[in-house]
């Protein structure tokens, strides 16, 4: 009897369905968006606490008196003065009539006349050590203590007064390489001088006919950069 | 589609409520006492499956699983209102009186009838014994309870309704 009574409940109650109003929808979709949207906003808050405890321990471990070094100095403390670099001198190309002959133009070479210097101001360094460095070829610079500004130029450079630098090596003659090679050789000088004053008269530039031969220089550049690196020690 | 409930894909989660959740609510009405609360239970239920899907292994019966989310929840539910139901002794005072039926005339709305009339204790632990078909000490585990007390509510709840199915000619 009493089994009967279970197996009627099971029966009828085990499988029962009831079908639930749409509000029970409603009611799901609207906490399962404002479940997102609250997760989105706690991401954020994770991030922002983060931020702020990574700033706060940066804060705790920094020592009292760390100063925070700026090796480089201040673009106001180098000052550089490089006035226009070449002032063209008023040339006086005269204008020549086609039936003259080329040995009057290269009787009156181009002269360029160039004046310019380059000061340059170092001033402002954070060693406070005086230096005085003097280089063979690049003339002296100094260093000076901190606070000092420097009003008077401490590398002078005159590039068209300097004694004959040792890693140049002249070029030998067009003439030499002509007959040392058998091919028609010019100096870029004489090509670029013909350019120049085809570019005067308003005629075409024309590309070189010959073999330009390009003045040998010594590329080492140590001899320049070595006191500048020296001086960092 | 419990790749695309993963994924919070919204249609997926729609999909998978249309396909369960009558029964669910079902489940839920047993165990509560009127449908506007067991739509609240099966509601915060839903929300409980969505969130725990990832738990889900996939290799059992995926409805067998939410149904035992939904009966933890209406536990959880009831046990917020009636805080000492599975100790108190109360008596069914009186039943409504109910219209005689023929055997094959009974539907399950009688049946659920006549549990919402039962102490919620013992139809709570009716439900999961008799229907549900859990064990004393699983019972016992999950209303905190001890075996013996899931055993004595059983049988009164038993005694009561064997008496009103017989007394309203259901059997």
């Amino acid at each position: 009897m009493s089994v009967k009574m279970e197996d009627l409940f099971r029966r009828q109650l085990g499988n029962h369905e009831v079908k639930p109003s749409d509000r029970v929808w409603d009611r799901i979709e609207s906490k399962l968006d404002e479940r997102e949207e609250r997760s989105g906003f706690k991401w954020y808050l994770a991030v922002a606490a983060g931020v702020a405890l990574l700033f706060a321990l940066a804060v705790i471990f920094t020592p009292e008196n760390a100063v925070i070094e700026t090796p480089i100095a201040s673009e106001d403390s180098v000052k550089t003065n490089v006035p226009t670099p070449f002032e063209i001198p008023e040339v006086t190309v005269a204008v020549k009539g086609e039936e003259e002959n080329n040995e009057t133009e290269e009787s009156t070479p181009i002269e360029i006349r160039n004046n310019w210097t380059e000061r340059r101001t170092i001033a402002q360094t954070e060693t406070p050590v005086k230096r005085k460095i003097t280089t063979e070829g690049l003339g002296e610079y100094e260093r000076f203590t901190e606070g000092q500004i420097a009003e008077r130029p401490v590398a002078f450079i005159d590039p068209f007064n300097q004694p004959e630098p040792k890693w140049y090596v002249k070029a030998e003659t067009p003439e030499a390489d002509t007959a040392k090679s058998g091919i028609t050789v010019a100096v870029i000088g004489d090509y670029a001088k013909d350019q120049f004053n085809n570019y005067i008269r308003g005629e075409r530039l024309e590309l070189p006919k010959e073999k330009i031969q390009f003045p040998a220089v010594n590329k080492l550049l140590a001899n320049i950069n070595n006191p500048f690196n020296s001086s960092e020690k | 589609m419990i790749d695309g409930c993963r994924r919070g894909d919204r249609r997926w989660q729609r999909k998978l409520y249309d396909t369960h959740s009558s029964y669910m609510l079902g489940v839920c009405r047993r165990y509560i006492g009127d449908l506007h609360h067991a739509e609240e239970v099966l509601s915060n239920g839903f929300i409980k499956v969505f969130d725990k899907i990832d738990q889900y292994k996939g290799t059992g019966n995926l409805r067998a699983w939410i149904k035992s989310i939904m009966i933890r929840e209406s536990l959880n539910f009831i046990r917020s209102f009636h805080s000492d139901m599975y100790e108190s002794d109360e008596e069914v005072l009186e039943f409504y009186a109910e219209e005689k039926l023929f055997a094959d005339q009974v539907q399950p709305e009688h049946l659920i009838h006549l549990i919402d009339q039962l102490p919620v204790g013992y139809r709570t632990i009716f439900n999961m014994y008799t229907i549900e078909g859990y064990s004393h000490r699983e019972i016992a585990e999950m209303l905190e309870i001890e075996e013996g007390t899931s055993k004595s509510q059983l049988s009164k709840a038993r005694k009561i309704l064997q008496k009103r199915v017989i007394e309203l000619n259901y059997l």
